[in-house]
């Protein structure tokens, strides 16, 4: 008896079943994300923003859909969240220019100067965090490498060489920790996404002890019920409602601003 | 003329010794006596003291002094002598402390004071004691014991009670015509009797919720005053404050203070009767008292309604207003700062940061700070900044800003305006922070978009969106927490610890090298030993022979340290004696190896045992 389909299409039937299945989910996705591009183009935001969390839910976050949301949520004058957008795109692609040069813009824009920096985070600032710690491993990956074949080797020249590079590798894994571990450290920093202001306690009718523009940095140090104690770059210190913090290590498709 | 110096001498003596051979009194040109009692007027629980002062003695005996209800404690008595111009004189002051048992007008009769044999008598004295506690005019202090004139501030209560002796208040507003919110300097002046020992508990306070104290120094100027001849330590505060609403308000202010009252001489019986011994036992008890000042009639009026401006924030005053900006070379969109310092006299509390006057077509304006307040020699100031941003690309001048303020003294709304500022304006923020963008590829738009045309929003500035949806990820993983990297961290870590393994093997080999070199020694016997077993086998005697005296020579080489061909039978001989196996062994090995003699395979075999034997020991 004769098959009704060919013999390729039988052998790979289930493989082509999959792509089936999978095929119309992978295209709605990119559509999602070209469909906010398209209403970005528009200048519609309000789409372009409902689109990018649809394509959120089906392909997850890449740093270009970030920084596009940061862009929409920029231009529609919505700082915090915008500010929010451009740092998680920031941690997913680190040497992205058009990311740095707009989180730059809408802080200038917006009056949010960072204090002066200190040397320190200058340089800390030059690669991300995990940029710094891929460069302290592959500094230690070096050294250890180079102990290996001196442990191996005979030749004294070859010895001598090996032994440079043990140096250097390993200077270079000491240098680019630190800058890693404190990397890392502003990761857990959150984003104000309103103009809030800072209770002096956790309570919402508590005494206010400042005011804390909306895109600001801060880092939390406490959290008490649906309050976060948080220091900003000035050193202040205070107390706001969590609702009103966007967490940057933790992404999220609908930033809700209060 | 014999005894001429002698005579000199006596007379000198004797001119020196006159004013004490003779009583004073014959000296003294006029004796007088006379009393004196200060205060006139005093309470119950107060003292008075008395003074009896003999001019013209230098001792007297005076009486002691009486009078109706009253009690008087000797406090001493002090004698002054004074020469002027050869002429003495000389006085003695009996003192007491006179106590009133009864309130009411007493007198104290005449005291008879003696003066060598002479008697003299003083003037009556007529007091006026009031009941304890309910207080009565600070004294005039004028001699002569006239009646005490009151005080300018005779109207002060004190509500504990206690007499104005103690002190009184003044408050001396600047103005008593205010608008409601206008800064009323004033002047509070207290005034204590310095004989009496009074602790200032608290700064003075007002008493009413119609007035706000807005300044008062922490520590007030301490001085002393004359009135009506009696010394005050005087304090002075110095302050300001306002009214809260429209009426007419008294305005009194209170002060808290302590006073150490003498409590011994209620008591019937003392054990000394002596002041000095009741004073030093602690007779004294601490009472609070609570001065007020007299009652001033404040009239607050209301700010005129009329031509009041919007911008009107409350400040009435003085002011004057300066302004400056920073940088002022910018571009659209650079933000500039607008430092605004307002100053001069007023409620400084009120003064809100001056009104920009941009528009909102070219100009993008931040609140401004919440303002500083400094204050430096006597110039107040508050500083405000706030950051403006220009949209407009044409704009030349930064527009004036504008404080409105009550000038109380024209009664008028004061509008003030700062000078615009000149302002260059560069090419546009966009085109400049376009410009890192062409520089990198930008990808094209997937479905045939065209290419972005700048916004000409605030956002303009923006970078173009990407095109390319790129990796995905669920959450932000950080470097460490992902799965290849934690396995070529456990990778190298391996590495790390072999390669550390290793090192220190090798160090230690390096740190002993006799026993390598035994290794290599046994290694090579037992190479030896196959060789020479072998050779037996193939019942090669010159060969076995020549395996054993190898053996013998490396064994005995590592073991003297020489060199091993060196060694010979004769070495052995010497060393281990003629009967020792092993130098026979050699003797024989030597011999065949010269002269090719050979061995049957018996013994070989018993050299090779012996061989054995030995290389194990």
């Amino acid at each position: 008896m004769k098959h009704p389909l060919p013999r390729p299409f039988r052998q790979h039937f289930f493989l082509l079943i999959l792509c089936l299945l999978f095929l119309p989910s992978s295209l709605q996705a990119a559509d999602y994300f070209d469909l906010g591009n398209q209403a970005y183009m528009r200048k519609d935001d309000a789409a372009a923003i409902t689109y990018y969390r649809k394509a959120v839910k089906n392909r997850g976050f890449s740093a270009a859909l970030l920084y596009n949301l940061g862009n929409c949520y920029a231009r529609s004058g919505k700082t915090g969240p915008a500010v929010l957008a451009y740092e998680q795109a920031l941690r997913l692609d680190p040497a992205d220019p058009d990311i740095r040069t707009n989180l730059e813009s809408i802080r200038k824009a917006n009056g949010l100067y960072p204090p002066n920096q200190s040397w320190w985070r200058q340089v800390k600032n030059i690669l991300g965090a995990d940029q710094w710690l891929l460069l302290a491993a592959t500094g230690f990956a070096l050294f250890s490498g180079s102990l290996l074949l001196l442990a191996l080797v005979r030749q004294s020249w070859l010895q001598r060489a090996l032994k440079t590079v043990a140096v250097m590798a390993s200077a270079c894994a000491l240098l680019a920790l630190p800058p890693a571990l404190s990397s890392y450290q502003d990761w857990r920093d959150d984003i104000v996404l309103v103009p809030a202001r800072l209770n002096i306690s956790p309570f919402a009718k508590a005494a206010s002890a400042g005011t804390i523009q909306a895109g600001r940095k801060v880092h939390p140090l406490k959290t008490y019920k649906n309050f976060i104690l948080v220091r900003d770059t000035n050193g202040r210190k205070g107390w706001l409602p969590a609702r009103e913090l966007g967490p940057i290590e933790q992404l999220t498709a609908t930033v809700t601003v209060p | 003329m014999k005894n001429a110096p002698y005579h000199i001498l006596f007379l000198s003596i004797l001119s020196l010794l006159l004013p004490a051979l003779f009583p004073s009194g014959l000296l003294a040109a006029n004796i007088s006596v006379q009393a004196q009692l200060q205060p006139t007027r005093f309470a119950m629980d107060q003292n008075a003291r008395l003074t009896l002062t003999v001019t013209g003695a230098s001792s007297a005996e005076p009486e002691e002094p009486r009078g109706d209800e009253l009690r008087f404690f000797s406090l001493g008595q002090s004698t002054r002598v004074q020469w002027i111009n050869g002429t003495s004189s000389s006085s003695v002051a009996y003192t007491y402390r006179v106590q009133a048992t009864r309130p009411g007008a007493h007198t104290i009769a005449p005291i008879a004071v003696t003066v060598d044999g002479k008697t003299y008598k003083t003037k009556a004295i007529n007091c006026t004691v009031s009941p304890a506690g309910a207080g009565s005019n600070p004294p005039s202090g004028q001699p002569g014991g006239r009646a005490a004139q009151p005080p300018p501030s005779a109207s002060t209560r004190l509500r504990s009670g206690k007499a104005d002796q103690i002190g009184f208040m003044r408050l001396l507003p600047k103005k008593e015509t205010v608008y409601a919110g206008e800064l009323i300097p004033f002047t509070i002046k207290a005034y204590f009797h310095q004989g009496m020992r009074v602790t200032i508990k608290s700064n003075p306070r007002l008493t009413n919720d119609n007035f706000v104290l807005e300044s008062m120094d922490d520590k007030p100027v301490q001085s002393e005053e004359m009135i009506g001849g009696v010394p005050y330590t005087l304090l002075t505060w110095h302050g300001s404050l306002s009214a809260v609403k429209q009426g007419i308000f008294p305005l009194e202010m209170e002060m808290d203070t302590s006073l150490l009252v003498r409590s011994r001489r209620q008591r019937p019986f003392s054990m000394f009767d002596d002041p000095f011994f009741d004073d030093f036992f602690g007779g004294y008890t601490q009472k609070d008292i609570t001065l007020l000042s007299p009652k001033k009639d404040i009239t607050v009026n209301d700010l005129p309604r009329q031509g009041k401006p919007v911008q009107f924030s409350g400040a009435i005053g003085s002011f004057s207003l300066a302004v400056n900006a920073r940088p002022l070379t910018v571009a659209p969109g650079d933000p500039i700062t607008l430092h605004m310092i307002v100053q001069g006299n007023g409620n400084f509390d009120r003064v809100k940061a001056p009104v920009f006057t941009g528009t909102r077509q070219n100009w993008k304006t931040y609140p401004p700070s919440a303002g500083k307040l400094t204050g430096d020699q006597g110039i107040v100031k508050k500083e405000f900044e706030q950051a403006i941003i220009p949209t407009n690309g044409n704009i030349r001048q930064i527009p004036a800003v504008e404080f409105t303020y009550f000038d109380p003294d024209s009664q008028k709304y004061i509008r003030l305006h700062s000078n615009p500022i000149d302002l260059t304006m560069q090419a546009a923020a966009g085109s400049r922070t376009a410009q890192p963008q062409a520089q990198a590829p930008r990808p094209q738009l997937e479905k045939g978009q065209a290419t972005q045309t700048p916004d000409s929003s605030p956002a303009a500035a923006l970078a173009p969106i990407h095109t390319r949806f790129g990796r995905g990820v669920t959450a932000l993983q950080p470097l460490y927490r992902k799965r290849w990297f934690q396995l070529f961290m456990v990778v190298n870590i391996l590495v790390f610890l072999t390669a550390l393994a290793l090192l220190q093997r090798r160090r230690q080999r390096l740190a002993h090298p006799e026993r390598i070199r035994k290794k290599q020694i046994i290694r090579q016997i037992d190479q030896l030993l196959a060789q020479a077993k072998q050779a037996m086998q193939e019942k090669d005697s010159h060969r076995f022979l020549i395996r054993c005296r190898k053996i013998l020579q490396v064994q005995f080489g590592f073991a003297w340290k020489v060199e091993p061909r060196a060694i010979s039978a004769a070495d052995l001989e010497h060393r281990l004696g003629k009967d020792s196996p092993l130098t026979e062994i050699l003797k024989k090995s030597e011999h065949a190896a010269y002269s090719g003699e050979t061995i049957s395979d018996q013994e070989m075999q018993d050299i090779y045992r012996t061989l054995q034997e030995e290389v194990k020991q």
